[in-house]
């Protein structure tokens, strides 16, 4: 066997090596490119907008408002209810604590 | 053959060294992708992290500065329920106050059997076997006339023997007693208007509630 001809393996390595040289680069700018892109996103995503996210917990607050008076309104007809229904029952038993036939006196010594 | 065989051993090397390269560069590429892919994903995250931490920042800046708003209407709440609750009392103590006024200025029999318990109530909490029943001009004659009645169910339920007279001065008071010892050091005032009082502080939600009336 003959000698090879080196100079066509060095061409090899040469453009062996560009094409390495030529990835790297590539990937650089992928994750130079990523990077931007994710600066891109934390800036974007992140963003609140606060007039609203005021508007809509000033309208949660509201309607917890809301609903709270309409329970306050609800014990309150309840009571109504409740007492007007056993009114005279209510009534009698009042007065036997009064004149001190009912329940046990609590008079004061 | 000579020539044939070292270009042969050229190309499979050439092959070789470009074969190795090109698997180099795909994987430096690969590589860069796989990682561009993580930033992305982690970007996002973050971004929702940092999100969530304004939003959050934001919505307790507003809450501090509603909470007195909702303070106050709260204590406005709260405050017009005892006011009904207080108006419906009220009302129910009116009503029985009238009902026991006719009681007391008829002297019906209710009247004479709670004249005869507030006395004896009273006395249990009095250590004292001379007793003195102060009342108003009104109920004088009648308790002068319940007294051995009253002597006789203070010995009952207290065992105790007790004397018991009805004072010469009275007291303003729309009914009921003020018992007290013969000194007047110990008494204990179980007028109507005690018990109203009595009622008011709390033993009329006691009552109510015996009714199954939530107050």
């Amino acid at each position: 066997m003959g000698e090879i001809d080196l100079s066509v393996l060095i061409e090899e390595e040469r453009r062996a090596e560009e094409l390495v040289k030529r990835a790297e680069a590539r990937a650089s700018e992928i994750l130079r490119r990523a990077r931007e892109r994710a600066k891109a996103i934390v800036a974007e995503l992140s963003k609140v907008d606060e007039e609203e996210v005021r508007r809509s917990e000033l309208e949660r607050l509201e309607r917890l408002l809301r609903e709270l008076e309409a329970r306050y309104r609800e014990r309150i007809e309840a009571l109504k209810s409740q007492v007007a229904g056993r009114w005279d029952e209510a009534v009698n038993l009042i007065v036997a604590y009064l004149l001190g036939v009912g329940h046990a006196g609590e008079g004061r010594g | 053959m000579q020539v044939r065989d070292e270009a042969e051993v050229l190309k499979v090397l050439v092959e070789e060294i470009r074969r190795a390269a090109e698997s180099e560069a795909s994987r430096i590429v690969e590589e860069a992708m796989r990682k561009a892919g993580g930033i992305i994903e982690e970007a996002k995250r973050e971004a929702e992290s940092l999100r969530a931490r304004r939003l959050e920042e934001v919505r307790r800046r507003i809450r501090a500065e509603a909470s007195k708003r909702i303070a106050a209407a709260k204590m406005r709440l709260r405050s017009e329920y005892l006011s009904a609750r207080e108006e419906v009392m009220r009302s129910l103590l009116d009503a029985a106050i009238e009902r026991a006024l006719r009681h007391m200025s008829e002297g019906s029999d209710l009247y004479r059997r709670g004249l005869v318990n507030l006395v004896v109530e009273a006395a249990a909490s009095i250590d004292s076997t001379r007793l003195v029943i102060l009342c108003n001009e009104r109920d004088k004659p009648l308790l002068a006339e319940l007294a051995p009645e009253i002597a006789a169910e203070i010995k009952a339920r207290t065992g105790r023997d007790a004397s018991v007279r009805v004072a010469d001065e009275t007291i303003r008071c729309m009914g009921g007693v003020i018992v007290c010892d013969e000194d007047g050091k110990v008494y204990y005032n179980n007028t109507v208007e005690a018990r109203i009082e009595s009622l008011r502080r709390g033993a009329l939600t006691e009552l109510l509630r015996s009714l199954s009336v939530d107050v």
